[in-house]
């Protein structure tokens, strides 16, 4: 019978990768990745809750004195870093992750291990920044933005600003992986007859965030090394009188899109629950592919509305503006479709069935079924 | 009235109705989510703007929950009458009726984009015609407060301008980031050390007027702003004394 279970285990696996935890630490599977993000996920969601409930409490009173200001400049700096790059995001790739290889009928991600590395970079990007809060200056003070020269060194000299630079590098090339690896199972694992037309819109809206992070992460990471070698190795590069404004442009193109993944992410989610919540079909099904792709253009083009417009041209404003008004058309589009699907559909009124329903529908079009 | 039409009725104009009562918080004394009371061709400009998007996004907002509505009444009932069937009839969404209905937001955001356009200029800067006279004043912002020179070699901790002039104000920051914004009498403006900025904007009113940069700036409390508007006799009657103490001291 020994004979049997040990024969059972594949011969490459040695004893000590056996144990329950040390399977998943070594994890290279979508599924156990994308578990491993999402619950990373919630675990900051938990802490950066925590600190927004500070914050409000804060704000509640005026004048309010529940923390000092220097705690207080330190929580909303880590409040909107930890949601942005530590939850919002994470979340949806881990989804991704996880949905993506069988949604497009693969056995795995392209990349397996590139998938797992791009976890634990996330992972450890997390721990360092969340570590800031037991170092002897506390976490970093300059909001999550970075805004400098507040966050240079005569403006933040402590040591955590420098730390929040290098977790933006580690999440940049944690996100420029998934994107790679992400393009490369939807374009070269599709199952037989999963052509590009049949492709789920919870695929193609993860293909849209990947091409998007492909453009912009590489910026995130360029403009995050620029502060921390301005801070630690002494040059110049945004020390000088555009430096600001050169930061502000290079954080925003990867902020904007990113915001604008988001939503393209959760339109995919949500195109795919109302077919099936409806019993039909999805309707304008190519109007909806093609709007949430010129939802991914323009939210990398409006990024300039995130901008100081004080010296900003008329023409770079009428661009910008126009780009962001062509963003929202783009989401009307989804959400014309989704009445549309629901106005003529035959709504659930079951609890179980729902939940049985949306489940066989997930399941069916990961076999290739849609 | 039928089951059917009672619903739908229900439905629909029970959606723009909380639409329009969540809406409302805009039309409630001092409240977020409405513009500071107007106080200069700019503000003017700005409520305006603000106003117009307002309404547009309020519409759509309405259209948007009353479609729902409607789709979940028109699909609750569909189910009940054929529970038999699987699959319900593939949209007929498409082609010139997609158009149609995507015209209705781009229409809706095309007006809102040419009346910012038009609005703008107005916003920025005020009118020249019809000012009694101009007050150019520099502005330099630190982390501890605002400093104002005029031309005569007068300064103040506060702004303060004559009513019915134009007031121009060149706006730099000493140390980080700021902004200079007082909501009743100009839009904001951001400057960055090094990049001095300009304003321009016109009191019609005597009387305070309280601002407050909202570029966070670390560990201390974002500085401030105070601007004092005067009848023109009073202001040269301030401005001379303050230049005269300056000179003396």
């Amino acid at each position: 019978m020994s004979e049997v279970r040990r024969s059972a285990v594949p011969h490459h696996v040695v004893p000590w990768q056996n144990g329950r935890v040390v399977r998943w630490l070594l994890a290279t599977d979508h599924k156990q990745v994308g578990i491993l993000t999402v619950l990373t996920g919630i675990g900051f969601l938990v802490l950066t809750t925590a600190l927004s409930l500070v914050v409000r409490a804060q704000l509640t009173v005026t004048n309010g004195d529940i923390v000092s200001r220097k705690v207080f400049a330190e929580l909303v700096t880590m409040n909107g870093t930890t949601l942005l790059f530590l939850v919002a995001l994470p979340l949806v790739l881990g989804l991704s992750t996880y949905f993506t290889p069988l949604l497009v009928g693969a056995r795995s991600m392209a990349l397996p291990r590139i998938g797992a590395l791009s976890y634990w970079l996330y992972a450890f990007a997390g721990v360092i920044l969340t570590a800031t809060w037991v170092s002897n200056d506390g976490p970093p003070k300059a909001t999550f933005e970075s805004l400098l020269p507040l966050a240079g060194k005569t403006g933040s000299p402590a040591q955590p600003q420098s730390i929040l630079g290098l977790a933006l590098i580690l999440l940049a090339l944690s996100w420029l992986l998934w994107a790679i690896n992400t393009l490369a199972t939807i374009s070269a694992r599709r199952a037989e007859g999963m052509t590009w037309c049949r492709l789920p819109l919870f695929a193609w809206a993860s293909a849209f965030t990947a091409l998007l992070l492909v453009v912009t992460t590489p910026v995130l990471g360029v403009a995050s090394a620029f502060l921390v070698l301005d801070r630690e190795a002494g040059t110049h590069i945004l020390t000088g009188a555009s430096g600001p404004r050169t930061y502000e442009h290079l954080f925003w193109f990867f902020g904007q899109p990113v915001l604008g993944a988001l939503v393209i992410l959760a339109a995919g989610i949500v195109s795919e629950v109302v077919p099936v919540f409806s019993r039909r079909l999805l309707a304008a099904r190519y109007a909806v592919i093609g709007a949430l792709g010129v939802a991914a253009v323009a939210s990398l083009l409006s990024y300039g509305r995130h901008l100081s417009t004080t010296s900003q041209s008329t023409w770079a404003q009428a661009v910008f503006m126009i780009a962001s008004l062509v963003l929202v058309a783009a989401v009307a589009v989804v959400v014309i479709a989704w009445i549309a699907t629901l106005c003529g559909g035959r709504l659930r009124q079951s609890r179980i069935q729902h939940h049985r329903d949306q489940t066989l529908g997930i399941i069916d079009r990961a076999e290739g079924g849609d | 009235m039928s089951v059917v039409v009672r619903r739908l009725i229900t439905s629909v104009f029970g959606g723009v109705a909380l639409s329009l009562a969540l809406a409302s918080g805009a039309f409630a004394g001092p409240s977020p989510l409405r513009p500071a009371v107007p106080a200069s061709p700019n503000t003017h400009a700005l409520a305006d703007i603000y106003w117009v998007v307002f309404a547009v996004a309020l519409g759509l907002l309405a259209l948007v929950v009353a479609g729902l509505g409607l789709a979940v009444v028109r699909g609750r009932l569909a189910a009940g009458r054929g529970a038999d069937v699987v699959e319900a009839a593939p949209s007929r969404l498409g082609g010139a009726r997609l158009v149609a209905l995507v015209a209705i937001p781009v229409v809706a955001l095309a007006v809102v984009a040419g009346i910012v356009f038009a609005k703008q200029g107005a916003a920025r800067n005020a009118p020249a015609a019809g000012a009694a006279s101009t007050v150019a004043v520099t502005v330099v912002g630190t982390s501890s407060g605002w400093t104002y020179t005029y031309a005569n070699g007068a300064t103040s901790d506060d702004l303060r301008i004559p009513t019915g002039a134009v007031i121009r104000l060149t706006i730099s920051a000493a140390d980080v980031q700021h902004s200079w914004w007082v909501p009743s009498l100009a839009g904001q403006v951001r400057v960055f050390p090094g990049e001095p900025a300009q304003l321009s904007f016109r009191s019609d009113r005597d009387g305070t007027y309280a601002g407050r940069s909202t570029v966070a700036q670390g560990v201390t409390a974002t500085p401030e702003i105070a601007v004092v508007s005067l009848a023109q006799s009073e202001f040269d009657d301030w401005v001379g004394k303050a230049a005269t103490a300056k000179g003396g001291s």
